[in-house]
C-alpha cells in the first residue's frame, strides 16, 4: 500500500497538464555552462545535440562539414545545415525546506509549490537529455544529489521532495558559500525559496554563484497572504522559524506590513538586478504552469535578442 | 438649575459601556493563525504600536462619548432657570387655549363684548409663540369642546379658527375644562405646556368655594401641576350689571283649548341697583300678548302670573322678552306646549253593573269629566274612557296621559302586565284601587314582585267592615304633602283628615327598598293608606281602599273633585318636560309604532337643519322573543345632541306613506344659572378648584410679564443631537481612516 501511495506522490510533481505546456517551448540555456559558445557556429561539445533544425545559405567562415551537398546536386547552390543547439546543461536545484516555506493560506504550502516547479523543470532538464541536481536546505544542506543525465534520476529527485520535511531556520550564508566551492561545472542554478534570510547573507551566496560563473534562476515563493496581509479580526500569530508569538489588531499593522514586504522584495530584486540573475516572483495562488511558461517564454526571447 | 424630561431615559447613558464590553468581548475572541512572515510583522508593530494605541483609544472614547450623547438627548435635560447656559438651549412649547364661549361672554361694554375681548387675547396669546411651539385650542362652557384638538404647528389656521369661534348660549364649567385640558397634556412631549383660560372670572363656573374636588378633577389638577403652567386672563367687567328671564312654566301641567291657561314668568335682577319699571313681555306663536311691569329690588327675582286663551290645539310656543340689557340671551325664554282638546283618561272598570252609578268607577268618570248637559259648558278636558276587564288586552295605553285601575281582580295574561310596565316607564300615569273583587296573590306576584314591579306596596290582609255596623278610620296626609293634595294644608285639612273615612282597606307592606316609594297618606294610628312610586318616567298611585264609595267615603266628600284633578296634572306632568330643555340637554322624542314615522328633519333656530331617522329602542329587561311577539311594544325615537343655540326649533315629521303630520316645536333655553354674573377674585376661583395654581391677568401687559418669568429655562435636546452628529461624522471619518 506505501508503495503505490509513494509512487502517486511522484506523480504528483509530473502533473501531465503542467508539463505538457511547458513541452512545447524550448529550454535553452541563455549561457553556456562548460564552454558554451555563443551562435550556431559550433557547439565545443559532440555531445547529443543532433536534431536538424534548418537550412540556412552558407556565407563565408562557415565550417564546410556542415554543408548538405545532397541540397546542392539538386540546385546548384551552397545551403548550410543547421541543428538545434543542444549541449549538456548541469542544473542545480535549491529548494528551501525551512519552516517558514510550510505556511499556507490556503491547499497549497509554499513547500509543495516550491517541489511541484522544482519537479516540473527537472523532468524539463532531463527530457533535454541535461542532467538535474537537487539540494535540499534550511540552516544546513539535508540532501544533495547530484546532477546526472539518466532518466531514472527523475524518480530519486521527486521522491527526495517528497520526503522533504519542513524544519529549522533557513541560513543561506554558509550554504551558499560552501556550495558555489562544492559545484566544480558551471551551470544553472535554480533556487527555490521565500527568501526570509539575511539580505545581506544572501546577497554574498548570490554574488559568490556568480562570480563562479554560474546561471541563476531565482524563483521567489511567497504565500499570497504574505503578500496581502488581508487579516481583519484580533489575531494571535504563532511564529514559524522558533519566532515569539505576536497578538495584534491586523488592520492597524497591515499598512505598515505591506510596506516593510513591498522594501524586501524591492531589495531583493535590486540585487538580482546588480548580478544579472533572473528574479521571477510567485504566489502560491498563481497558476504553476502560467508562471512557469512566462519564465521559459522570457527566455527564449532573450535568447532570440 | 437642571432637569430631565424623560429622567428614566438617562439610563440609556449605562448603553456608554457597550463599546467597552464590546472591546474586551473581542479582546477575548481571537483567531490563531501560523505565521511565516514574522519580521515584517514584527517590524511593522515596532513602528506603529503606540500609534495604533493611541487611535484605538480615541475611537473607544468617541464610541463612548456617541452612546452618551443619545442618552442625554433622550433625557431632554434642560436648566429651569435662565442665564448664560440657558442661551444655549431651546424651549418649545405646547400651549393650550382654553376659550370661555358661555353666553355669559356676550357681555357688552362699550363697543366690545367681553367674547371680543376673549379672542383679542387669544391672538395676542398666539403672537407671543415661537416656531415650534404647538396649539390646541378648547371652546369651554358647560361642555369642552375640542376646536383644535389635535396639538398643531399652524398657527395661521388656529388664527382662523379663534376668528371663526362664536359665543355659545351655554353655562361655564371650569373644572371640566381643567379635566379636558389634563387630557390634552400627554398629547405631546413638548418641554414646556402652558394652559391659557381666557374667561369673565364668573363665580358659578368655578363652582363652590371649599367644595370637594371629584377624583377626575383631582388626578387632572395633580397631572397639570406636575406639566403645566396655568394662566388665567379675567376679560371679564368689573361691575356687571345683568336682568334675565330666569322662568317660564305653566301653572299646570294640562293646557287645554277654550279655557284661560296660566303660566307663570319669572325676572330676576342680578345687578347692584333696583331695576323699576322692568317690562316683560308675552309673545305666543310670536304675536304679542301684551306687557307685564315688574319693579325688582337687586339680587331678587318677581314672578308673574300670564294668562292665555288656546283656541287651535296643537303645538304652541309662548315667549317672555325683557327689553335690552347689555347681556341679551338671558332676556328671552321660550316655552313649547301642547294644547289638547282633550285629555284622554282610560278607566278599567273591575266591577260592571247594570245600575251606573254601581259602576266602579261611576264617581272618578264624573270627577274627570263632569257632565255637561247640566251647566251648559266646556268644565273639563278629561275624556274618559271606560273599559272592562276584558278590553284590557286590546287597549293602547300611549294614547291616555293617565290609566286607572279600579278593583281589577287580575289581568288574565302576562302581555298587558309588560306593556303597562313599559306604558309607566316612558312616563305614563297609573292609579290603583283596590277592592272586593282584587286577587291579593295576582297583584303581589305579578305587579308588586318584590318591589321590582308597578305596585308601590305588598298588600296584606283585608282590614274592616262594611255593611251596617261598619266603622271608618281617619287618614292624615304625610309632610311634605303630596302634590295632589296640595290645596288642604292647613286649616284647610280637615277636609281630608275629619271628613274622609276607609271602612275597609287592604293592609299594605312597603318594600325594604324605599328609594322609589313615597307615603303619601297613612291611616289614623300608622299603616300607609296612599303610596306612590316613581317607576321609570313615569308615576303609579296605590290607594289602599276602593275607587267607589262601597269601602270608603272619600268620592262623596268635598276634596274628592279637586283631589282628582289635582291628581291628574301632577301625574301627567311627566309629557311637558319633554318639550323645553337646557342648552347642550339632548332632545328626545319618542313615536308610537303606529305614528310610522319615517324621518324628521330638525330646523335650528340659527337655521341649520338635520334629517334624524327614527331608531328602534328595546326597553331594558325585554328579551328579543318577548319583543317579536308584541310588535306593538316597538317604540321609535329620535335623539338630538345639537341643542347649543337657544331658541325655537322646528320638528318636520314625515311618515313611511309620504303623509306628514303637523308641524312640532321645542324649545331650548340658556341655563338660568349663567346669568348671575357675579364674580370670583383669584384667590376665591383657587378656593373654589381646590389645588389650582395659577397666574392671574387682568390685561395683555399682565399676561405677557406673568408669561416671560415663568418661561425662564430651557432645553438641550438640540444641541446635543448635532453634538452627536458630529462625533459620528467623526468617528466615521476616523475609522475610515485608521482602517478600523
Amino acid at each position: 500500500m506505501a508503495q503505490v501511495e509513494t509512487n502517486e506522490d511522484y506523480k504528483k510533481y509530473l502533473d501531465p497538464k503542467v508539463l505538457s505546456r511547458i513541452s512545447r517551448l524550448d529550454i535553452k540555456a541563455r549561457l553556456i555552462v562548460e564552454g558554451y559558445v555563443s551562435g550556431l557556429h559550433k557547439s565545443p561539445f559532440h555531445g547529443f545535440s543532433v536534431e536538424f533544425a534548418q537550412h540556412r545559405e552558407y556565407s563565408p567562415g562557415d565550417d564546410l562539414k556542415h554543408l548538405d551537398w545532397k541540397v546542392f546536386g539538386k540546385t546548384d547552390r551552397f545551403y548550410v545545415k543547421q541543428y538545434e543547439e543542444e549541449t549538456n546543461l548541469r542544473g542545480w536545484i535549491l529548494l528551501d525546506i525551512s519552516e517558514s516555506m510550510d505556511y499556507r493560506s490556503g491547499e497549497v504550502s509554499k513547500l509543495e509549490y516550491g517541489s511541484y516547479i522544482a519537479a516540473s523543470l527537472a523532468f524539463l532538464m532531463l527530457q533535454q537529455q541535461d542532467s538535474a541536481g537537487l539540494v535540499l536546505f534550511d540552516d544546513q544542506i539535508r540532501t544533495l544529489l547530484k546532477p546526472s543525465g539518466q532518466p531514472s534520476h527523475l524518480k530519486l529527485i521527486t521522491r527526495e521532495l517528497a520526503e522533504a520535511k519542513p524544519t529549522g531556520r533557513s541560513k543561506v550564508g554558509t550554504i551558499f558559500n560552501d556550495l558555489a566551492e562544492r559545484l566544480k561545472h558551471r551551470g544553472l542554478i535554480i533556487l527555490i525559496s521565500d527568501l526570509f534570510v539575511d539580505p545581506g547573507e544572501l546577497a554574498v551566496g548570490l554574488q559568490h554563484f556568480r562570480h563562479k560563473r554560474h546561471e541563476v534562476v531565482l524563483f521567489h515563493v511567497l504565500d499570497d497572504y504574505e503578500r496581502t496581509f488581508p487579516f481583519r479580526d484580533l489575531t494571535m500569530f504563532k511564529g514559524l522559524e522558533g519566532y515569539e508569538d505576536v497578538f495584534a489588531e491586523p488592520r492597524s499593522l497591515r499598512d505598515g506590513y505591506i510596506a516593510e514586504m513591498e522594501n524586501f522584495v524591492k531589495h531583493v530584486k535590486r540585487t538580482c538586478r546588480q548580478h544579472k540573475i533572473d528574479y521571477v516572483p510567485m504566489t502560491t495562488s498563481d497558476s504553476l504552469e502560467a508562471a512557469l511558461s512566462a519564465y521559459l517564454a522570457g527566455r527564449l526571447a532573450m535568447r532570440g535578442k | 438649575m437642571f432637569e430631565l424630561i424623560n429622567g428614566w431615559m438617562a439610563l440609556g447613558a449605562l448603553g456608554a459601556s457597550i463599546p467597552v464590553i464590546i472591546h474586551l468581548l473581542n479582546r477575548r475572541r481571537f483567531k490563531i493563525t501560523r505565521w511565516a512572515a514574522m519580521e515584517f510583522l514584527l517590524a511593522s508593530l515596532r513602528k506603529n504600536y503606540k500609534r495604533v494605541r493611541m487611535e484605538n483609544l480615541l475611537l473607544l472614547l468617541l464610541r463612548v462619548l456617541m452612546f452618551i450623547l443619545i442618552a442625554l438627548a433622550l433625557a431632554r435635560p434642560r436648566v429651569t432657570e435662565s442665564g448664560a447656559l440657558g442661551a444655549l438651549g431651546t424651549e418649545s412649547r405646547h400651549a393650550i387655549i382654553v376659550l370661555d364661549n358661555s353666553f355669559s361672554m356676550g357681555y357688552r361694554e362699550g363697543s366690545d363684548t367681553c367674547f371680543d375681548r376673549a379672542k383679542d387675547v387669544a391672538q395676542q396669546i398666539l403672537n407671543s409663540l415661537d416656531t415650534g411651539d404647538v396649539i390646541s385650542l378648547l371652546a369651554m362652557s358647560d361642555v369642552t369642546r375640542p376646536v383644535i384638538k389635535q396639538a398643531t404647528l399652524d398657527v395661521g389656521l388656529v388664527r382662523q379658527e379663534v376668528k371663526r369661534i362664536r359665543r355659545g348660549w351655554g353655562a361655564t364649567d371650569v373644572r371640566a375644562a381643567l379635566v379636558a385640558a389634563a387630557g390634552l397634556l400627554d398629547s405631546t412631549k413638548k418641554p414646556r405646556k402652558e394652559i391659557f383660560i381666557i374667561t369673565d372670572m364668573q363665580a358659578l363656573g368655578w363652582g363652590n368655594k371649599g367644595a370637594e374636588p371629584s377624583s377626575e378633577l383631582e388626578s387632572a389638577l395633580e397631572h397639570i401641576r406636575k406639566q403645566a403652567k396655568v394662566f388665567v386672563v379675567d376679560v371679564g367687567s368689573a361691575e356687571p350689571e345683568n336682568l334675565a328671564v330666569t322662568k317660564l312654566a305653566p301653572v299646570s301641567s294640562i293646557i287645554g283649548t277654550g279655557t284661560q291657561s296660566e303660566f307663570e314668568g319669572e325676572g330676576s335682577n342680578f345687578g347692584r341697583t333696583q331695576k323699576s319699571g322692568v317690562q316683560l313681555r308675552c309673545l305666543v306663536d310670536k304675536f304679542n300678548q301684551g306687557v307685564k311691569t315688574l319693579d325688582i329690588p337687586p339680587g331678587k327675582s318677581k314672578t308673574t302670573t300670564l294668562t292665555h286663551s288656546f283656541h287651535t290645539k296643537g303645538m304652541h310656543v309662548i315667549q317672555v322678552q325683557l327689553g335690552e340689557d347689555r347681556l341679551p340671551p338671558d332676556n328671552v325664554r321660550h316655552l313649547a306646549v301642547n294644547v289638547e282638546e282633550f285629555v284622554r283618561t282610560l278607566l278599567v272598570n273591575g266591577e260592571t253593573s247594570t245600575e251606573p252609578d254601581e259602576n266602579e268607577t261611576y264617581f272618578i268618570e264624573r270627577a274627570l269629566s263632569p257632565p255637561t248637559e247640566q251647566v251648559g259648558l266646556k268644565v273639563s278636558h278629561v275624556k274618559p274612557t271606560t273599559i272592562t276587564e276584558f278590553g284590557i288586552s286590546g287597549a293602547d295605553f300611549a294614547k291616555y296621559r293617565l290609566v286607572v285601575l279600579a278593583n281589577l281582580a287580575s289581568l288574565a295574561a302576562e302581555k298587558p302586565v309588560l306593556r303597562l310596565e313599559d306604558y309607566v316607564k316612558r312616563g305614563g300615569a297609573l292609579v290603583v284601587f283596590l277592592g272586593d273583587r282584587v286577587d291579593a296573590a295576582f297583584y303581589n306576584q305579578r305587579l308588586f314582585k318584590d318591589g321590582n314591579g308597578l305596585l308601590p306596596a305588598r298588600l296584606g290582609s283585608e282590614m274592616g267592615t262594611t255593611g251596617p255596623n261598619r266603622k271608618g278610620t281617619h287618614i292624615e296626609l304625610l309632610k311634605p304633602v303630596h302634590p295632589a293634595f296640595r290645596r288642604f294644608t292647613g286649616e284647610k285639612a280637615f277636609f281630608i283628615s275629619r271628613s274622609v273615612l276607609f271602612y275597609k282597606y287592604y293592609e299594605l307592606h312597603l318594600p325594604k327598598q324605599l328609594e322609589d316609594v313615597r307615603v303619601v297618606a297613612q291611616f289614623h294610628g300608622g299603616g300607609p293608606a296612599i303610596v306612590e312610586k316613581t317607576f321609570g318616567r313615569g308615576r303609579v298611585m296605590l290607594f289602599a281602599s276602593s275607587c267607589d264609595a262601597e269601602w270608603n267615603n272619600f268620592p262623596t266628600s268635598a276634596a274628592y273633585l279637586v283631589v282628582v284633578h289635582d291628581l291628574l296634572r301632577h301625574l301627567a306632568s311627566g309629557e311637558f318636560e319633554q318639550r323645553n330643555v337646557i342648552v347642550h340637554q339632548p332632545y328626545r322624542r319618542t313615536f308610537a309604532p303606529a305614528e310610522l314615522i319615517d324621518t324628521v328633519k330638525v330646523r335650528r333656530p340659527d337655521g341649520a337643519e338635520k334629517e334624524l331617522r327614527p331608531y328602534l329602542i328595546r326597553p331594558a329587561g325585554r328579551r328579543a322573543s318577548e319583543e317579536s311577539e308584541n310588535a306593538t311594544l316597538t317604540l321609535t325615537q329620535i335623539r338630538f345632541l345639537e341643542t347649543d343655540v337657544a331658541g325655537q326649533y322646528k320638528l318636520e315629521l314625515r311618515r313611511k306613506d309620504g303623509s306628514r303630520p303637523p308641524i312640532e316645536y321645542f324649545a331650548v333655553n340658556v341655563p338660568p344659572q349663567e346669568s348671575d354674573l357675579r364674580r370670583y377674585a383669584p384667590d376665591d376661583a383657587k378656593a373654589a378648584v381646590k389645588g389650582i395654581q395659577f397666574e392671574y391677568a387682568t390685561s395683555l401687559a399682565e399676561l405677557k410679564l406673568a408669561v416671560r418669568q415663568s418661561r425662564a429655562g430651557r432645553e438641550f435636546a438640540r444641541p446635543l443631537l448635532l453634538a452627536l452628529l458630529a462625533v459620528t461624522c467623526v468617528e466615521l471619518i476616523l475609522g475610515q481612516r485608521f482602517g478600523r
